[in-house]
């Protein structure tokens, strides 16, 4: 605080009377008023007033007391504690004092009645009529334990709504799939001129562009021989150019063992490549019906049913039974067959989405 | 919440779910779709429901299904909407039955959900004002506003009968 002066005294007195004024501050009052005999004196003369309440009474109090909660003067609450018996939230005290301003208000206890009458009761005929479709016979996950399941349900049913709508063309095993050469080993294919023992009645050697005009390799050694070594040397370059070799398939009826006839080595061994390969695995006409056979042999497959054979439908339906375990819904999925027994529609049911698809004729 | 508790679940308290959203929207389909929604989000949410709350979550989750519902059809009634209903047109009901349903028809939308929460399911202010949101003291005005134009229609009625 600032240094007590002329100015701010009454601060100083002020504080020291109501006892605020540290002893500090009061160790600066004194000197300050020994120098101020005038303030001295005005502080030792000063009083401070006190006002003292005067007990006072209002004269009418006892008239604005309330004997009765609800009068006539005071019948703008009668709804309210109406309406608040038939909740049945009033106290006992309300409670009486409604009762006797109905007793003496006889239009009144018309009034509690039609709000008694307000108060509704639940029809019991009306009740759920597909109760049954709401119960559930899955396990209940906690949702994130969910998600996982939900998610390889998902990719499965993909896999068959691939299998489903994208058009497949008419395939041939792979094992009958692949390339062979024509059956003439490799040399047959060059044309070399040989040597003969028989001189040729000319020397000329036969052109480059007659040669190639040859029609085969073998009327060639018929119809033409060299003498010299220089002109031996001469018909090796004139070797006319590689045929190139046609590649065709080979139609693969049912046994792979049966296929062409190959003499050159190295058909042989693609031969025997394949071959191999087909007596380790079974026969897949396509991806789908290996993805169907791989899965259902892992998990589909029981001693009962080993010697059924599984397409790609059954997968998509045990999954379909699988997210139907997992997640408690009801969704089918079953073929629709024709008078003569035969599949012709695949049938989906689920609560969010219906469809059908007709089967496509492989 | 398990599998057997949620089928108790449906068995108990689907009549009065189905109920209660029934006398709300007075649509028969809208009323089974909302009570369907709200069982499959019960089942999805089963692992963090306790069967002895099952009774609120349903009521709550049927609630506000049918609030989104309403809205996406129309706009709902104000929550301080707050008229005379009219029964001029209704002078062909006979019993207190009917003319109880077509007075509720005429509440508020908010007026009408928590009384018929208080009358048919006997819940308290708090339960109800958990259910729909609202607060206690909501809760208590609505109620004693719905009451009020029931009181009327119902005492014009009998006037006019």
């Amino acid at each position: 605080m600032t240094e007590i002066n002329r100015h701010n005294y009454e601060i100083f007195f002020i504080d020291y009377l109501d006892g605020n004024l540290s002893p500090s501050q009061e160790k600066r009052l004194w000197p300050f008023l020994e120098e101020n005999p005038d303030l001295k004196n005005e502080l030792e003369n000063f009083k401070p007033v006190e006002i003292s309440s005067e007990k006072q009474l209002f004269p009418e109090k006892q008239q604005l007391k309330k004997t009765v909660l609800l009068d006539e003067a005071n019948s703008s609450i009668f709804d309210e504690l109406c309406i608040r018996y038939i909740e049945g939230d009033l106290s006992l005290k309300e409670k009486v004092a409604l009762n006797e301003y109905i007793e003496n208000n006889s239009g009144k206890s018309k009034e509690l009645l039609i709000y008694k009458q307000t108060k509704l009761k639940a029809d019991s005929l009306i009740s759920f009529p597909d109760k049954e479709k709401l119960k559930k016979s899955g396990m209940v996950f906690a949702r994130k334990r969910l998600y996982p399941y939900i998610a390889v349900a998902a990719s499965i049913l993909l896999l068959f709504a691939v299998y489903l709508f994208v058009p497949q063309k008419k395939e041939e095993p792979y094992s009958n799939r692949f390339a062979v050469f024509e059956t003439k080993p490799a040399q047959e294919n060059f044309k070399i001129l040989e040597l003969t023992e028989e001189p040729v009645s000319t020397n000329k050697p036969i052109p480059l562009a007659e040669a190639e005009k040859q029609p085969s390799p073998t009327k060639i050694n018929e119809h033409h021989s060299i003498q010299s070594a220089d002109d031996i040397e001469k018909e090796r370059f004139r070797v006319t150019a590689i045929e190139p070799l046609p590649i065709k398939r080979i139609e693969q009826k049912r046994n792979p063992l049966n296929i062409a006839k190959v003499e050159s080595g190295i058909t042989n061994k693609t031969l025997d490549y394949f071959q191999a390969q087909y007596s380790q695995e079974p026969e897949y006409k396509n991806l789908t019906s290996f993805l169907a056979e791989s899965v259902s042999e892992r998990l589909i497959k029981t001693p009962e049913n080993e010697n059924k054979k599984f397409e790609l439908f059954d997968l998509a339906r045990w999954s379909v039974k699988g997210i139907n375990w997992l997640t408690g819904s009801n969704m089918t999925l079953e073929k629709q067959y024709n008078k003569e027994g035969e599949a012709e529609k695949i049938n989906f049911n689920s609560k969010l989405i219906a469809f059908s698809a007709p089967i496509r004729e492989k | 919440m398990t599998v057997e508790q949620y089928n108790k679940s449906v068995d108990l308290y689907s009549d009065a779910v189905y109920r209660f959203i029934l006398k709300n929207i007075n649509q028969t389909d809208e009323a089974k779709d909302i009570v369907q929604d709200t069982f499959e989000k019960l089942w999805v949410r089963a692992a963090d429901v306790s069967f002895e709350k099952v009774k609120s979550y349903l009521f709550s989750t049927a609630y506000h299904t049918m609030i989104d519902k309403i809205r996406k059809n129309k706009q709902i009634s104000s929550v301080d909407e707050y008229g005379s209903l009219d029964p001029l047109h209704n002078e062909h009901y006979t019993d207190l039955g009917e003319i109880l349903n077509e007075a509720i028809k005429q509440l508020p939308d908010v007026q009408r959900s928590v009384i018929l929460l208080r009358d048919y399911e006997g819940y308290a202010y708090h339960e109800i004002a958990d259910i729909t949101g609202l607060s206690e003291s909501q809760v208590k005005v609505y109620i004693y506003r719905g009451r009020l134009a029931l009181k009327k229609y119902i005492g014009s009625i009998e006037v006019l009968i």
